[in-house]
């Protein structure tokens, strides 16, 4: 019986195997580090996004006193509007990279955004 | 061999490569996420976060939490009915608790040698201007004089026991958020745990072995972005800035950094002070000390007690202490590094 080094499926399975790999690797490179931003209000988490993945721009209105509205876009986040006198939280401006935290003291809501490569902490 | 089972082979071994090229990530992730644990809340009307890496990281994230929570309602809070500096501050004379004492007594020494640049005894001051709980407009020149001056000269200690005198009320403001970080250390280092980042808005406690990096707000945005880096050990890191607390009237910006001989926020060009030291009081009195003596004799104080700054001015240009200058890394290229 004459046998083969490679019959056809096997070819068919080592072409499966390195597209696998190779699309894995794209996957892997092209999504980014994640990016990841929460939301708390006291303390509590209301929200957890990665911001790399977000697609439609979307407003997150939270159900505080005073009531604050958060813009959520690809690769940022930031308070777009803030039912108060000294609008810091909104001044903050956006958050686009890791250990960026902004504050909305009066109705304790926070926003932080982490990522692997970053600084560990921001003194202000 | 047959067909059928090297099939099976290849099909496994694609399921097994896929699993460990996508895997990985979530599953080092887990790993990490085990053993470490991050909490936050509101004390000190400020935000206070820990991060905690280690066995017991989740209950030493509390015990922090919890010893800050009780420094403010027990020690350092004005307007918490009970404490320490409330009581002393409604009776004109109150027996501390050591910890609220030895704060008074670090503060003290920092009022002395900064000539009055730092003054814990201007709580009336600080309560005229009310720009921590939301003033919109700025007092009155006749109102402000008599709250200004030097007016932690008229703070006794006897003992425990201290007296106000002239016109004197605490706030603990630019000191009691280091205060917090020094107390914070004795639980870290207890605990057993392997890194700690504590921060009380803004001002920092780092703990553990491999170096830290530490973003310097940018004066525009605040905490939600950095102009420079630090890498640093240990310590502690606080900063002072204009961006912090503030509210504009009439297109002035009234920020909440007070110059106690004037009464008046301070402008002299800086945007904010950072320090760096192996003291918590210490480096969140200094930051508020060094703003208000300016650049050079800010930098002679902070030298003078073994600290590192860094000033970073309205124009953009960041001036250090010299030992801190080769760790220092400016990351916003709007910034330039002075000589």
């Amino acid at each position: 019986m004459k046998t083969r080094l490679l019959r056809k499926t096997d070819l068919i399975m080592i072409f499966v195997i390195i597209f696998a790999g190779v699309a894995a690797i794209l996957v892997n490179r092209y999504s980014g580090d994640s990016l990841i931003a929460q939301i708390t209000v006291d303390g509590n988490v209301i929200e957890t996004i990665d911001l790399n993945s977000v697609e439609n721009t979307r407003t997150v209105i939270t159900k505080t006193s005073p009531k604050t509205e958060i813009t959520v876009e690809k690769g940022a986040i930031y308070f777009c509007k803030a039912d108060c006198d000294n609008q810091l939280c909104v001044k903050s401006g956006k958050l686009t990279s890791g250990g960026a935290t902004a504050v909305c003291l009066p109705a304790k809501v926070v926003i932080t955004v982490t990522e692997a490569q970053s600084v560990d902490v921001v003194t202000y | 061999m047959n067909k059928k089972h090297s099939v099976f082979i290849l099909i496994a071994v694609i399921v097994l490569i896929s699993a460990v090229i996508l895997g990985a990530g979530p599953v080092r992730k887990y790993i990490k996420e085990k053993d470490s644990y991050s909490e936050n809340g509101f004390y000190m009307n400020t935000f206070v976060t820990a991060d905690i890496t280690g066995e017991f990281c989740k209950e030493t994230a509390e015990a922090v939490m919890a010893n800050i929570k009780m420094l403010d309602e027990l020690c350092f809070s004005k307007t918490a009915e009970g404490s320490d500096v409330f009581n002393l501050n409604s009776n004109g004379k109150y027996d501390l608790s050591d910890i609220t004492l030895n704060t008074l007594v670090a503060a003290l020494d920092v009022c002395e040698k900064s000539g009055g640049a730092l003054d814990i005894g201007i709580g009336a001051l600080v309560d005229l201007w009310n720009i921590n709980q939301g003033a919109s407009k700025p007092p009155l020149k006749n109102d402000l004089l008599p709250l200004t001056g030097n007016k932690y000269e008229y703070i006794s200690i006897n003992g425990s026991e201290v007296s106000l005198d002239n016109g004197a009320l605490i706030d603990l403001g630019a000191v009691g958020k280091g205060a917090a970080c020094d107390s914070v250390k004795n639980i870290v280092e207890m605990s057993g745990v392997k890194r700690a980042v504590v921060s009380i808005g803004g001002s920092i406690f780092l703990y553990g072995e491999g170096g830290f990096t530490v973003g310097i707000a940018s004066p525009e945005k605040g905490s939600s972005d950095y102009i420079a880096t630090i890498a640093t050990e240990n310590g502690f890191i606080s900063t002072s800035g204009t961006y912090e607390r503030f509210f504009d009237y009439n297109g002035i910006r009234y920020h909440h950094i007070l110059n106690p001989k004037t009464g008046y926020p301070v402008q002299n060009g800086l945007a904010s002070v950072t320090i760096v030291s192996d003291s918590g009081i210490l480096s969140d009195a200094l930051s508020t000390a060094c703003f208000v003596m300016g650049k050079e004799e800010g930098k002679k104080l902070a030298e003078k007690y073994g600290c590192q700054a860094v000033f970073v001015t309205d124009d953009k240009i960041i001036y250090t202490t010299d030992e801190i200058k080769k760790q220092l890394t400016v990351t916003d290229g709007s910034y330039t590094l002075a000589d």
